[in-house]
């Protein structure tokens, strides 16, 4: 049986490839295949690849709370990476500062990971 | 210590904290199953790197591939979620190493699981290494005594030597280990025991026993459960051989038991199946070969001008139903110095160790046997060879012309001599004497029933009157010892 996930991959794929018609010809094979009732998961899926490849194509910025544009477009600046569309989150666990990752590198200035170390130095 | 020192001391560290943005290089998680979680990213990661998860499990980077690394978890990986971001850490695995790990039961990352407390060691050694090259070795010569009659006497090990003990299953492969880890009290070799996929209750087993003879003073345990996954199973002989190795850099002779290295393949070829590498010969993976070869290469003896360390490394096989042309019983034959053969027909006629002399040798080991042991070694293994040969015709009996009888009678004393308790090893100059005595004849009147007691009671009387002839035997054999020894054996027999 072919798994939802393997067909959220394969309809971004076609997606990507500007396939005409690409709509119709999905729905014409889940119903041939009587898949309708993985549509949910087809979509949680689809949705979770996006997010993914919004986030390998762009600069994720991890926060505490809310930040204003300006800011962003400070951070972007800062990391030379003005030209990236960004994705925010926030992460209350972070406590303050921002963590940024982009082109598979991170820059974290988070309050959390120098918390983390302080912790290491009073331990050791 | 008063409180003031205490928050004295803190001000200082906190002090002395720098904090500020850190930059490292992450991947995120695709897949995770069986302890093997696919990472996509990490573009520059190297073969045989740490990589750290987000949710605090370690893993060991295996294949690089286009667009992904596979990985293999270090421990838990129940919590390891897709998405979860995987950190580099540019090191290549290693494990700390150093004295204080003697006497202790540790894991294949060195975290002690012995409940006798954390080991704080800094130096760091890595798990895989080169194995030492050409120029800096030398021949093997100086003995490692196993305490084993049938062992020192006709395959002898010398340190350095890389002997593989095969056999099937409840052969006694892992007594002939112990024995030769108990018998090394006061020999100055420190002993490395790696169990791989064994049950903890065997392991546990083995540490009492050691315990309980003493051996633990010089041993180290490296206990890979069977629980603990394939992972840790695969790492475990390289670990121990990386604490081996600390104790070789610092000129010392080491003993490594790898129980066993069937259980190390079955082991890789488990995460080489997961990672989709093509499968082989019985589904091993094409570089199973060199899974082992790599690991007993680093078996040496050293020169004088690299400190003179030696390691020794007796890896163990389990064959099935005495196969020994089976794929990974073979590989490990042509990579080691020699074997020792154990079979379960000798076993269940209760010649123990159920060593097959016949099947058994020791490439490189004679060189090492100490000169009274070489001198009534060779006579002895005559004369088995000899009883093999006419064994089919004892059954024949008063058929048999005198001399026929003679060497079947003789063989079969000498079998009868090499039989030996578990736990009971016997000095190495005591076992010339008893070898010289069924050489010469001295037992041949004797019943096949009193070679035990006779054996028992020649050795007390030994330990009793004849010191010194037990300390030159050690040291030397000439016509003036092997005169002392008649003499020894005529006392003996006349009392």
């Amino acid at each position: 049986m072919i798994k939802s996930k393997q067909l959220a991959k394969a309809i971004f794929e076609l997606a990507e490839e500007n396939t005409t018609n690409l709509d119709a010809k999905f729905f014409d094979f889940i119903d041939s295949r009587n898949l309708r009732a993985q549509l949910p998961s087809i979509l949680y899926h689809l949705e979770k690849i996006t997010e993914l490849e919004r986030e390998k194509k762009g600069i994720v910025i991890e926060t505490a709370h809310e930040i204003k544009h300006d800011t962003i477009k400070n951070i972007k600046t800062f990391l030379s990476a003005s030209e990236l569309p960004e994705v925010l989150k926030i992460k209350k666990e972070l406590v303050g500062g921002f963590r940024a990752k982009w082109q598979g590198a991170v820059y974290d200035s988070s309050i959390e990971t120098g918390l983390k170390k302080l912790e290491e130095i009073i331990i050791r | 210590m008063s409180a003031n020192t205490t928050i004295e001391n803190l001000k200082k560290r906190i002090a002395g904290f720098q904090g500020g943005a850190e930059t490292y290089e992450y991947g995120t998680v695709m897949s995770v199953s069986d302890g093997i979680a696919k990472i996509s990213g990490l573009a520059k990661c190297q073969s045989s790197e740490m990589v750290s998860f987000e949710s605090g499990a370690m893993g060991l980077a295996l294949n690089l591939e286009e667009d992904s690394v596979g990985v293999i978890v270090l421990g838990d990986f129940s919590k390891i979620r897709e998405g979860e971001t995987v950190k580099r850490t540019n090191k290549i695995l290693s494990i700390p190493v150093g004295d204080k790990f003697i006497g202790r039961v540790v894991n294949p990352l060195g975290v002690p699981i012995d409940e006798a407390g954390a080991i704080k060691e800094d130096v760091i050694y890595p798990v895989e290494k080169i194995a030492s090259g050409v120029m800096t070795r030398e021949p093997v010569k100086t003995p490692v005594q196993t305490g084993i009659k049938s062992i020192d006497a006709m395959i002898p090990i010398g340190r350095g030597q890389r002997e593989l003990i095969i056999g099937d299953r409840q052969t006694g492969k892992t007594a002939i280990a112990i024995d030769t880890i108990i018998n090394q009290k006061g020999q100055n070799l420190i002993c490395i025991y790696v169990a791989i996929s064994q049950k903890q209750s065997k392991v546990a087993r083995i540490v009492s026993k050691l315990k309980e003879a003493g051996a633990m003073d010089y041993t180290i345990v490296v206990s890979a459960g069977s629980s603990d996954g394939p992972a840790f199973s695969y790492l475990a002989p390289y670990s121990g051989t990386a604490l081996g190795e600390y104790f070789l850099d610092k000129g010392k002779d080491v003993l490594m038991v790898y129980d066993d290295l069937s259980k190390h393949a079955v082991a890789y070829r488990e995460i080489s199946l997961l990672l989709r590498r093509p499968p082989g010969r019985e589904a091993y993976p094409g570089d199973v070969f060199y899974l082992h070869s790599r690991l007993l290469e680093r078996a040496c003896r050293l020169n004088k001008n690299y400190g003179g360390g030696s390691i020794t490394a007796l890896p163990i096989i389990e064959t099935q139903a005495g196969d020994l042309s089976a794929y990974i019983p073979t590989n490990v034959i042509s990579i080691t110095d020699g074997q020792i053969f154990l079979e379960t027909g000798l076993f269940n006629k209760g010649i123990r160790p159920a060593i097959n002399a016949g099947l058994s040798v020791s490439r490189v080991g004679g060189n090492a046997q100490i000169k009274s042991m070489k001198k009534v070694a060779g006579k002895m293994k005559l004369a088995m060879a000899q009883y093999r040969e006419l064994e089919t015709f004892a059954q024949f009996g008063s058929d048999l012309d005198a001399e026929t009888k003679k060497a079947i009678n003789r063989g079969q004393k000498v079998t009868e001599l090499m039989k030996q308790n578990q736990y009971a090893p016997i000095p190495v100059s005591k076992q010339v004497c008893s070898i010289y005595a069924v050489n010469e004849g001295y037992l041949d009147e004797l019943e096949i029933t009193e070679i035990k007691s006779w054996e028992e009671n020649f050795y007390a009387f030994l330990e009793r009157t004849k010191k010194t002839l037990l300390a030159d035997l050690l040291k030397d054999w000439n016509e003036k010892i092997e005169g002392e020894l008649k003499g020894a054996i005529k006392e003996f027999l006349g009392n």
